[in-house]
């Protein structure tokens, strides 16, 4: 979702911290890809990403 | 001469029963009505009153009740979806891309079709599992000259739709059920938008706020994890500044589909 300007948090059910680094890793790989055209110039993007968990069992 | 009075007097009271027969038929039909309306406002949500039409034939002595309804951008289906609405147990409720089979169902009257099940003309509006009415009415329902849908109700009993009948009370049934449909949809709409961002199509902020909770209780009760994780596009500042805020959001759109789709 978006959450505020260029932020967006992904919500990921049923996911444990290793499938969301592949997930968030995934996403990533994509965004790289995609080349922008702005103008004449072709612009790479490159996103940033920080991974928080919620365990069942306690701890973050 | 007196033989002749009694033959009258019992040709008077026969009419009378008969009549007041039909009185008493009115007055049940026009109760069994108002349950009905009265249990359709109650509801809500969308999929709660759906429930309730779909299974409404009971109270109206029929063996088949079903909806067709429109839904050209997949909202509806969303909708249901979301709701946890079983389309695959619910063969009654069929689901149209468009108008088109209704336009060409009705014509240009928009009149109810009451009468004997015509395979060419019902097949497409009946879902039937046991066995096939053998009369029918197919109902549209309107709202603001355009068609929701239509409600389809069948018999096996040949005389209870019969094209001769007066169509008031299921006219206004329709009416009724048109209504409280567009009422719904129009609720599950406002509620969905408020939740959307609108330049991305993405979940926005409110949603977030609003589904938080819910998902962190479910995580819990359901002892599975939950993982959340925050993307920021890198020099998004810079990116604006340079390039202008059309190719900002442009990005964003972008960057948001790699995500929505993943």
């Amino acid at each position: 979702m978006r959450y505020t300007g260029e932020i967006f948090i992904v919500l990921l059910a049923n996911t444990d911290q290793g499938q969301a680094q592949e997930i968030a890793q995934s996403i990533r790989q994509t965004v790289k890809e995609i080349q922008f055209s702005a103008a004449e110039f072709l612009v790479t993007l490159t996103i940033s990403i920080g991974i928080a968990i919620y365990k069942t069992s306690g701890s973050t | 001469m007196e033989e002749g009075l009694t033959s009258d007097l019992m040709t008077l009271q026969s009419q009378l029963e008969s009549m007041l027969g039909s009185v008493h038929a009115n007055s049940s039909t026009l109760q069994r009505f108002q349950v009905f309306e009265k249990e359709l406002l109650k509801h809500e949500s969308l999929v709660e009153m759906l429930d309730y039409i779909l299974t409404a034939q009971d109270l109206f002595n029929l063996d088949y009740i079903g909806l067709c309804l429109i839904d050209a951008k997949g909202e509806l289906e969303y909708f249901l979806q979301e709701g946890g609405f079983d389309l695959l147990s619910k063969p009654q409720l069929i689901i149209l891309p468009d108008d088109k089979l209704l336009q060409a169902t009705f014509g240009l009257s928009s009149r109810p079709y009451v009468g004997s099940y015509k395979t060419a003309k019902c097949a497409d509006f009946f879902a039937y599992d046991k066995r096939k009415p053998a009369s029918i009415a197919i109902i549209p329902l309107l709202r603001r000259g355009k068609y929701l849908g239509t409600l389809n109700m069948g018999s096996i009993d040949p005389q209870q739709f019969e094209d001769s009948m007066a169509t008031d009370y299921i006219e206004y049934m329709s009416a009724v059920v048109g209504v409280c449909l567009e009422n719904q949809l129009n609720f599950e709409a406002l509620t969905r938008n408020s939740m959307v961002d609108s330049l991305t199509g993405v979940n926005n902020r409110h949603f977030l706020e609003q589904r938080l909770d819910d998902e962190i209780i479910r995580a819990h009760s359901a002892t599975e994890p939950l993982s959340c994780f925050y993307l920021g596009i890198d020099g998004f500042q810079q990116l604006n500044d340079e390039y202008g805020r059309a190719v900002a959001d442009q990005v964003l759109i972008a960057v948001a589909a790699v995500f929505a789709h993943s």
